[in-house]
């Protein structure tokens, strides 16, 4: 069974984004990070999405 | 023909070719090592494979061998045949740089990688360290610090990666044979794009001591060479394995779904010649694999997120920011994402291997077609285009993350290398190497003919 775990923060929410990872690694992300930690925070999003509705359907 | 035009005819044959000449005389090892040093100097200021040239230990360890011969001792089965390795391989003496500008100056390695000490004790001469994606964490081999390497059949085409150095250096004809090391296709990926042989082997079954981790749940070392035999050769050094004995005839089939709807048009045309060729089954079907892509991507992410999140948080921009951000973001990704790509894990694996009781072996499109042009680094996904740092492991992703063995190899063909991939069951490494040079005696299989 997948995880019911809540997602990560939307990409609509970069702001969200960059909170969350600031938090996680206890440091506050240069300016320079944001715009590619948030792009690639979304598409780990996507992947997780994607692999719990594997779990959605059987196994 | 001259004793220059003698020397070149057996440097630019095979792996066996070379060690041949020099056990038996023909050549002196330190001139086959002094021709690759020369080699390298003409043609590394365009391609960009090499990132260190070890002069002195590569005709110290090429005298060690003519020593050994002219002595009547026994020298190994790659005698006096050169080779490089991923700037990931611990050299003694050097910093293992992993590709990163911030190890420059790390403490130097105290002794080899295992895979180099077993090639040493076989002869093989240690020529250059070879370029990378910063940490591994990329298929093109673009780094800030080393800069890009170019593919030598078209200077303007990526070399693919992460180890690209690896491959543009054998498919330049700069060395017999390099190592590499692969997590999601990092070697698979530049084989198929240089038109190469690799091999991704059985997790965990070559020696890993000595190289700089990435993933490690994904992680494994694995040579290139221009020949199916070659590389059997050069694995069976590094692994302790042994090439003797009669492989029994395989059952193929060819992968579809999945493997087969985004390619080429000319792969698709060359993959199904080959089907045609060998009797295959085609339209195989594996289950879910778009998720057995993504939950690579999450392992990939977690573990190498967790591996750098001190550094991370104490220095960010001393990274190449086209691995930065990644690694940041990973290094942020819940546990729970983790957990269920591991869970995910076992239900594939399980699956896959049902489909591996019906065949021996099965093939697949290493990448979706040639090498992407570096000037516009994107490739078509379902008609939309998306960048090609990210998604060139389309194919090679899903098998690596179940650790079977893969034997990357090139098709036969005029224009840009395309690639497959031979995929068996856990450990039949060596049912792979036998069918590759099948398809190789058959014309269907081989290696691009290096640049002049």
């Amino acid at each position: 069974m997948p995880s019911t775990s809540p997602d990560l923060p939307s990409i609509d929410e970069p702001d969200a984004i960059i909170a969350h990872v600031n938090e996680t690694l206890g440091t506050t992300l240069p300016e320079a990070c944001k715009a590619g930690v948030v792009a690639n925070t979304h598409l780990l999003n996507q992947h997780w999405t994607l692999l719990r509705e594997a779990g959605d359907d059987g196994q | 023909m001259s004793a220059e035009e003698g020397l070149n005819a057996i440097i630019s044959g095979d792996v066996r070719g070379i060690a041949s000449a020099v056990q038996t005389g023909r050549v002196r090892a330190v001139d086959i090592a002094q021709h690759a040093i020369d080699r390298i100097g003409m043609l590394n200021g365009t391609i960009n494979a090499v990132t260190r040239l070890l002069n002195e230990r590569a005709i110290a360890e090429a005298q060690a061998v003519d020593n050994a011969i002219a002595e009547g001792r026994s020298v190994g089965p790659l005698a006096g045949v050169p080779y490089g390795v991923k700037d990931l391989f611990d050299v003694a003496g050097l910093p293992t740089t992993a590709g990163a500008g911030m190890r420059r100056n790390a403490p130097a390695a105290t002794e080899d990688a295992e895979a180099i000490k077993r090639l040493t004790a076989a002869g093989a001469v240690l020529v250059a360290t070879l370029n990378m994606d910063e940490y591994a964490y990329g298929f093109v081999t673009d780094n800030a610090h080393w800069g890009m390497t170019h593919n030598p059949h078209d200077h303007a085409r990526f070399a693919g990666g992460s180890s690209g150095g690896s491959a543009a250096a054998v498919a330049a004809g700069m060395l017999a044979f390099t190592l590499g090391s692969d997590t999601n296709g990092s070697i698979r990926i530049p084989a198929s794009l240089c038109g190469l042989f690799g091999l991704k082997p059985t997790h965990e079954s070559l020696p890993m001591e000595g190289s700089f981790p990435f993933v490690d749940s994904l992680d494994d070392i694995g040579p290139f060479a221009r020949s199916a035999a070659d590389l059997e050769a050069v694995s069976a050094v590094v692994g302790g394995w042994t090439v003797e004995g009669a492989v029994p005839s395989s059952k193929v089939g060819i992968l579809g779904g999945w493997f087969a709807r985004k390619l080429a048009p000319e792969l698709t045309l060359a993959i199904r010649r080959l089907a045609d060729a060998v009797g295959a089954k085609t339209d195989v079907e594996l289950p879910k694999v778009a998720q057995a892509r993504s939950a690579a991507f999450l392992m990939t992410a977690w573990e190498g997120g967790q591996l750098h999140r001190a550094d991370l948080a104490r220095d960010a921009m001393a990274y190449d920011p086209a691995t930065r951000d990644r690694l940041i973001a990973g290094a942020a990704l819940p546990r729970a994402a983790y957990d269920d790509a591991l869970a995910f894990r076992h239900w594939f694996r399980a699956e896959v291997a049902r489909v591996q009781e019906r065949f021996d072996i099965l093939i697949a499109p290493s990448t979706y077609g040639p090498a992407p042009l570096i000037a516009n680094p994107v490739i078509e996904v379902d008609g939309q285009p998306v960048a090609a740092r990210a998604n060139l492991g389309l194919y090679t992703q899903p098998i690596s993350f179940i650790g079977l063995p893969v034997v990357a190899a090139p098709l036969a063909g005029p224009g840009m290398p395309l690639g497959i991939q031979i995929i068996g069951r856990p450990g039949e490494e060596r049912r792979l190497f036998a069918f590759a040079r099948e398809l190789e005696e058959k014309g269907l299989l081989a290696a691009a003919p290096a640049p002049a």
